[in-house]
């Protein structure tokens, strides 16, 4: 997939544990860490909207898109 | 005074009466204990009825005469019990008997895995589909068995009539039910990949 998801280098730069993430936007953390590891068919806008809220950042600072990363349909 | 506002005032009768919002889940589990009960029931009438049947069958070929009105509710008539060998009247009963049996086995198996298992699986939309198979069986064995009895007297009669119609719709249902389950089923694998 060529979406790459870089939210644990956002988590990195707030200093957040993954833990308290998911409890914040009140999602699993074992789908946080299938997210922070791009395992994900899509991430909901309400999620997304979520993180952004808590990291004060924007959706692009979590995902980048590289066009060698393989198939874009993703199977 | 609506029943909503009633039981606001009266929170004591609001008890009584069964407001409770039950669950899709919970109603289906109501329907398919429902659905288990008659099909069990359907089970043991079609063993006692082809049983009792294919008694009279053979009891009306050692010439008693009262097995005559059983015999009408298989479409036996007396005049085509001379042409028909015994054992073929015989097995046409069972077999009648035993397609329909299967069916009730079926639908309580459709009972179990709504009862037992998630509404929306793989399990359930395979049982409608068997549901269907071996209702089409049903129809097929009604439609063509009977043909068979009849054929020593060399006259050949298909009908319908809104039994056999019912049961067609019924086919078409259940495929119906099992496809959409199916598509269910898939969307619900879908959305669970999505955070």
């Amino acid at each position: 997939m060529p979406i790459l998801v870089n939210l644990d280098v956002m988590l990195a730069r707030r200093k957040m544990k993954s833990k308290d993430l998911a409890a914040r936007i009140g999602i699993t953390e074992a789908n946080l860490s299938l997210l922070k590891q791009g395992r994900v068919k899509g991430v909901r806008f309400a999620t997304l909207a979520a993180i952004c809220a808590v990291l004060e950042c924007q959706p692009g600072d979590l995902l980048e898109y590289r066009a060698d990363g393989g198939d874009v349909t993703g199977k | 005074m609506s029943l909503s506002e009633f039981c606001r005032r009266h929170p004591r009768w609001a008890r009584f009466l069964t407001l409770r919002q039950r669950t899709a889940q919970e109603r289906m589990r109501g329907y398919a204990g429902g659905l288990m009960s008659l099909a069990s029931l359907g089970m043991f009438a079609t063993v006692l009825g082809g049983l009792l049947l294919a008694f009279a069958v053979s009891e009306a070929y050692a010439g008693k005469s009262g097995a005559r009105p059983f015999l009408q509710l298989a479409g036996l008539g007396p005049d085509s019990l001379a042409r028909v060998p015994p054992a073929m009247a015989v097995s046409v009963v069972l077999l009648l008997a035993a397609s329909a049996f299967a069916c009730f086995a079926q639908l309580r198996r459709l009972g179990k895995a709504l009862d037992r298992g998630p509404l929306l699986s793989i399990l359930v939309a395979s049982r409608f589909r068997w549901l269907g198979h071996l209702l089409g069986l049903n129809l097929f064995a009604g439609l063509i068995l009977p043909q068979l009895v009849r054929l020593q007297t060399i006259r050949i009669g298909l009908g319908f009539n809104s039994g056999f119609l019912i049961s067609l719709i019924g086919v078409f249902v259940c495929y119906a039910v099992a496809g959409i389950v199916r598509e269910g089923v898939r969307a619900a694998d879908e959305n669970r990949g999505f955070v």
